[in-house]
């Protein structure tokens, strides 16, 4: 197909109808050459080769990632270990470090254990530990799934990140909302299937991690962001009318129809369709943005940062209006999780920016009927240390990084409610019981959505790539 | 009082003499071939011990001999252990004779014949234990590669799809030979008991059934293996027998019709035997969604693009499951579009309405869906007509009211006809009293409305110390 593709261009060396098609919607056609629903944005003739549907029916139709970027720790919130607070301020004993040691732990002499820096309390029917931290989520723990025994490979925060979207800790390989979008193909005709939101001033999240990698590029996440402009280059430049638009794509569409009759390649139809896609969002894209119309006292679940565009608050009650419009992958991201040093003062920050509207989201969602097809995810790209980094005082300290041990919650689709999986040992140090790893999570994810990870391949470069490479098993024992 | 079995149970105390004085005299003779002869200065004292030993042996086999008449034993395993005992005894009967008898210079030949003496016994000695403790126990706890006595093939298991594995077959068969069939087959058969057959179990033996299908506690067979171990009924009568799994088992087994091709069904299953299973045999029962469990053929492709062309969204739920999620795109649904909906009934699992302009009129005419799992009626205009078309359907699992005129009397008409395992009903009619009074009333739905959040006290941390300035 391609060949024949490229053969043709060569045999028409200038073409105007190429230069029109590619240049005369300006960058904002092109900026949204991917946002395009193939299976039925022309009606139902036209089929990508590409577009799959699942492999077995599946219990989540879409995602929703509350990604917390710099990794919170487990620790302080929801891994809880007695153990720290009674063996406070004494050294981690050298029996239960093991051998991996980062090159910041070896430059510091002593690595005293500190406890954990609020409460914790066993909650709801499911008596699931949760810190007092997180007085919200704590309780809707009879919704949630805690995995306390998570693990990854990279101690930094870049691979690490990169491992967990695309299961590889070195960029290039399409990340999972990719994955999915190219596996399920979209539910919504007017707005991509895979959407970003960050949080304004504390973003977490890099374009980098939207990326389709080796798939095609209609697979790629789109940021929404907060303010004028959700999507880049999206509106009419000025003293260009919707009007004028639609006219302007009219005559563009029959120039095409012509070159579509003519060649006959799929590629000038799915263009059509990515221009009709970009109209249509010129006006579905304001209107899931606009929260305007939300009552009070869905405002007052989230908690008053949803009123401010940008907030991560305000941008969980966006991912619900996303998931009530069909958008299957979901990505929330909000920073700042990466405490070193300070964590005493920092953390209950970050908590009380992402704790109401992270239990809002979830409860939104299920008095919806939405939870039932939806699966919520929580957790940063990995877990911090049990001892302090940098010098332990009266009123500060620091985690490090620990790949090792981590905790994520699950909620919704397919997952079992109230439960805790997973055991690490009493430093909350090593995993002792159940480990699942990055991989396995993928897995697990997928699977909810009906794809099997060992099928949902795509060949590049002489060899068929999978999101969980030639690893991962589905964590069966967490499926409800 | 029973005199030959009083007697026969001391064999398990005086067998060991024979073994151990038969032991020692070899250990003698060993020495006296080495040349050790400061110790052992004359062969007449080998001859003497093996001589003792074969007298305790004789007590041994005698004993042994009224004790084989408890029928507490499986006649192969008994067999093997009589015959090799009296087999033992006759080669040391021929070792001391032999040794009396044949000049000095054939030491090497008579060592020869010492040491099988001594096979045999050790031969004896471990079938004989194996009687009484069971196949398993030497190397039970063994490594791995030494254990692996095992009553049901976990790896064969490990190959079928939990749905074939047959109960019988697979598992009580395997169990069944390994603990009962030794005392319990055609040739032998205690109590009249045969169990090497599938036919037999449900022939009465000496005084009961073994197996009456749906009726396990009027099961002979299932009652025995129940009773503690001390009771002299108890069977196996050694062994580690039946654990709580296997009785499980055995149970639902019975409860299910005893077939040889029943299989487990999760539906039926308690959770419990699903746990059992998926911990002891690794067979994994969860219950599956009811659209798992159906099976349809896919439709015309016609009639679902007659659909799509309606405003519908229509898909199968996956390239192997035909059963159809629907939901409606448009902006208010017709007739004509209830009826190319309709059309489709007969697929329908999943059907979204939601914002339909759907009206209680409109309803009259949607046709019984079959399959229906999972319905989404939200913010629409509807109670009575629509509760009436719910009602009919028994495959219901999660129904969504929000945002409809629903009032709490069709809820409760509804609730008392369904077993529906999730209902929403935010933004309803029903009032919150109302809503409280369904909630106790109908403890099996879970009826799902508005979420608020209780107050929230604000936590201290627990690591800082008081600041002085406050």
């Amino acid at each position: 197909m391609d060949d024949h593709h490229h053969h043709h261009h060569h045999h028409n060396p200038i073409s105007r109808k190429d230069f029109l098609s590619k240049a005369s919607l300006g960058l904002g056609a092109l900026s949204l050459a991917s946002l395009i629903n193939p299976l039925h944005a022309l009606g139902s003739s036209f089929k990508s080769t590409l577009v799959k549907g699942p492999h077995f029916a599946p219990r989540a139709k879409r995602v929703i990632f509350l990604n917390m970027i710099g990794a919170p720790s487990q620790l302080d919130l929801f891994d809880y270990k007695p153990i720290l607070t009674k063996m406070h301020g004494v050294e981690l004993p050298d029996s239960v470090m093991g051998d991996r040691v980062t090159a910041s732990v070896i430059a510091q002499a002593t690595k005293p254990i500190v406890r954990p820096i609020y409460d914790f309390k066993q909650r709801g029917n499911s008596g699931m530990w949760m810190s007092d931290l997180m007085p919200h989520m704590a309780q809707i723990t009879d919704d949630l799934c805690m995995i306390n025994s998570m693990f990854t490979e990279s101690v930094q925060h870049e691979p690490a990140q990169m491992f967990t979207h695309t299961g590889s800790e070195i960029p290039g390989r399409p990340t999972m909302g990719s994955w999915v979008s190219y596996g399920l193909g979209s539910e919504n005709e007017n707005l991509p299937n895979y959407i970003a939101l960050m949080t304004k001033g504390n973003e977490g999240g890099a374009s980098r991690l939207l990326s389709s990698g080796f798939l095609p590029a209609e697979y790629q996440g789109v940021q929404f962001r907060s303010g004028k402009n959700p999507v880049l280059y999206l509106n009419n430049p000025p003293g260009v009318t919707g009007e004028m638009r639609r006219d302007q794509l009219d005559h563009l569409q029959k120039l095409q129809q012509q070159n579509l009759n003519t060649w006959d390649d799929p590629a000038i139809k799915a263009k059509m369709a990515q221009y009709e896609m970009a109209f249509r969002m010129q006006t579905s894209v304001p209107e899931v943005m606009n929260t305007e119309g939300e009552p009070d006292h869905i405002y007052k679940l989230y908690g008053e940062d949803s009123k401010k565009p940008g907030t991560f608050a305000s941008n969980c009650l966006l991912a619900r209006r996303l998931a009530e419009r069909g958008v299957g992958f979901i990505q929330v991201y909000h920073g700042g999780w990466d405490h070193h040093s300070n964590l005493p003062k920092a953390i209950p920050k970050r908590c009380k920016e992402v704790d109401q509207a992270s239990a809002a989201l979830i409860m939104d969602l299920k008095q919806r009927g939405l939870l039932e097809d939806t699966l919520v995810i929580w957790g940063g790209e990995f877990g911090r240390t049990s001892f302090s980094q940098g010098q332990l005082t009266k009123d500060n300290f620091g985690r490090d990084h620990h790949p090792d041990a981590y905790t994520m919650l699950m909620a919704g689709a397919g997952v079992k409610k109230g439960f805790t999986y997973g055991a690490t040992d009493d430093f909350g140090y090593h995993i002792t019981e159940n480990k699942v790893h990055v991989h396995d999570l993928n897995a697990t994810i997928l699977h909810l959505l009906g794809l099997d990870h060992e099928k949902l391949n795509f060949k590049y470069q002489g060899r068929r790539f999978r999101l969980t490479d030639v690893h991962g098993n589905v964590v069966k024992d967490i499926l409800s | 009082m029973e005199w030959d079995l009083f007697i026969g149970r001391f064999h398990s105390l005086l067998v060991h003499l024979p073994i151990g004085i038969f032991l020692l005299g070899y250990v003698f003779e060993i020495l006296f071939q080495l040349g050790f002869r400061k110790f052992i200065s004359s062969r007449s004292i080998i001859i003497f011990i093996y001589a003792i030993g074969l007298l305790a042996g004789i007590f041994a086999s005698v004993t042994g001999w009224l004790l084989s008449f408890s029928e507490d034993y499986g006649i192969d395993a008994l067999n093997d252990h009589k015959l090799l005992g009296i087999a033992t005894l006759v080669v040391m009967l021929l070792v001391i004779i032999y040794q009396i008898k044949t000049p000095e210079a054939k030491s090497k030949l008579k060592f020869t014949v010492s040491t099988l003496a001594i096979i045999l016994t050790g031969l004896t000695g471990h079938f004989g234990g194996n009687l009484t403790h069971g196949p398993n126990y030497l190397l039970e706890y063994g490594p791995n590669n030494f254990s692996t006595y095992q009553d049901v093939n976990l790896e064969r298991l490990k190959t079928i799809t939990p749905d074939s594995v047959r109960i019988y077959g697979d598992i009580l068969y395997p169990i069944i030979e390994n603990n009962c069939v030794a005392c319990h087959n055609s040739e032998n058969y205690k109590g009249g008991l045969i169990l090497e057959n599938y036919t037999n179990l449900f022939k009465e033996a000496a005084h009961a059934v073994p197996v009456i299908p749906k009726k396990p506690y009027n099961s002979e067979f299932f009652s025995r293996v129940n009773l503690p171990a001390n009771d002299e009924k108890a069977m196996p009568p050694r062994g580690s027998g039946f654990n709580y799994t296997d009785i499980e088992i055995l149970k639902y087994w019975i409860e299910n019709g005893a077939d040889s091709l029943t299989t487990f069904n999760s539906d039926l299953m308690s959770d419990e035997l699903i746990l059992l299973l998926n911990r002891d045999y690794g067979l994994d029962y969860k219950s599956k969604p009811y659209y798992e469990k159906v099976k349809v053929d896919s439709i015309d492709n016609e009639i679902l693009n007659q659909l799509r062309r309606n405003e519908f969204r229509a898909q199968y739920l996956s390239k192997t499951n035909f059963l159809l999620d629907v939901s409606f795109k448009g902006d208010s649904i017709n007739k004509e579009q209830v009826e190319s909906l309709n059309r489709v009934a007969s697929h329908i699992t999943f059907l979204d309405l939601s914002d339909s302009g759907l009206s209680e009129h409109l309803m009259e005419i949607f046709t019984e869906m079959p399959h229906l799992n999972k319905v989404n009626f939200s913010k629409n205009q509807l109670d009575t007509n629509m509760v009436s078309f719910l009602k009919k359907h028994k495959n219901l699992e999660s129904i969504n009211l929000n945002n409809t005129v629903l009032t709490s009397t069709s809820l409760n008409n509804l609730l008392e006809q369904s077993s529906v395992k999730r209902v929403y009903v935010l933004d309803t009619k029903i009032t919150e009293d109302e809503l409280l009074t369904l909630k106790q009333a109908f403890e099996n739905t879970d009826i799902i409305s508005g979420f608020k959040f209780e107050k929230i006290i604000e936590a201290k941390s627990v690591f800082y110390e008081e600041k002085s300035d406050r």
